[in-house]
């Protein structure tokens, strides 16, 4: 059974530190720390270590490092090292410039911040040969490759 | 005037089949085709995008047809006019800014349509 995922302040101590459970060393971010072995969350994990909720938590597997799922559960023994790592990144165009961004859901406000898009400009994303005007308050699911691009509505019937 | 190479290629990377339209000592963009904004009909035209001062307007969006849309521009003021051999139709419709890319040059006429 998994344990119970800590506050980031509970988790400082180590997960688990159930009385009498043996103690073992791992390291995360070449950092050490004192926990239960056991089963672990890798909630539980990324907290002890102040993991930033958009990177990576990887686990050291025969000389290899397999990345972690956040919802998972990871075996902990003496000796374990992790390490963290920033997702891979995609490529998007926003106005003729390339940016890159976590792939997924992005919002629009996420997608305006990256291509500096002023606030009085309408983001339109192009897909399937046409411009469709992205709502503020959107979002966006992002494979990679995906282009958008801006313009001021100044325009009026004379 | 002649187009800006960079603005070009920029809108190229959109419209892969647009071209350079020489109108006198001036270019036009032959975008074809053009997919226009939801509740125009047909959707689907050829356009022209005059970059330059014309009529009274400092850039035109010209349509190969007369569409049907929702959209603000209502007044067909260019009925047929030629163009480069063909017959083009265009709202009357001011971008009311002179410093545009073509990106946002087309952009802007399209909100006519909208």
């Amino acid at each position: 059974m998994a344990a119970k995922a800590k506050t980031p302040a509970e988790a400082k101590t180590g997960p688990g530190n159930i009385p009498g459970n043996k103690k073992v060393k791992i390291q995360i971010n070449k950092v050490h720390y004192d926990v239960d072995e056991g089963e672990t969350s890798v909630v539980a994990l990324r907290a002890l270590a102040n993991i930033p909720e958009i990177d990576v938590l990887a686990k050291k597997e025969r000389g290899t490092f397999v990345d972690l799922a956040n919802d998972a559960t990871v075996a902990v023994h003496n000796g374990d090292k992790f390490a963290s790592h920033k997702p891979a990144t995609v490529l998007i165009t926003i106005n003729g410039e390339e940016f890159e961004t976590t792939p997924g859901a992005n919002t629009v406000a996420q997608l305006r911040s990256l291509g500096h898009v002023p606030a009085d400009e309408i983001l339109s994303q192009f897909v399937s040969g046409q411009f469709v005007d992205l709502a503020n308050d959107a979002t966006v699911n992002i494979k990679g490759g995906e282009i958008f691009a801006s313009h001021r509505p100044t325009g009026g019937s004379s | 005037m002649a187009l800006k190479d960079p603005e070009v290629a920029e809108l190229k990377k959109f419209f892969p089949n647009l071209s350079r339209i020489e109108v006198g000592e001036n270019e036009m963009v032959l975008i074809s085709p053009l997919i226009l904004p939801q509740g125009c009909n047909p959707r689907t035209v050829d356009a022209l995008l005059c970059p330059f001062t014309r009529d009274g307007y400092t850039s035109r969006l010209f349509l190969s047809v007369k569409v049907d849309h929702t959209g603000p521009g209502k007044n067909w003021n260019a009925d047929g006019v030629i163009i480069a051999g063909r017959k083009w139709w265009a709202v009357s419709w001011k971008t009311n800014r002179d410093d545009l890319t073509l990106r946002e040059m087309l952009l802007t006429h399209l909100d006519a349509f909208k």
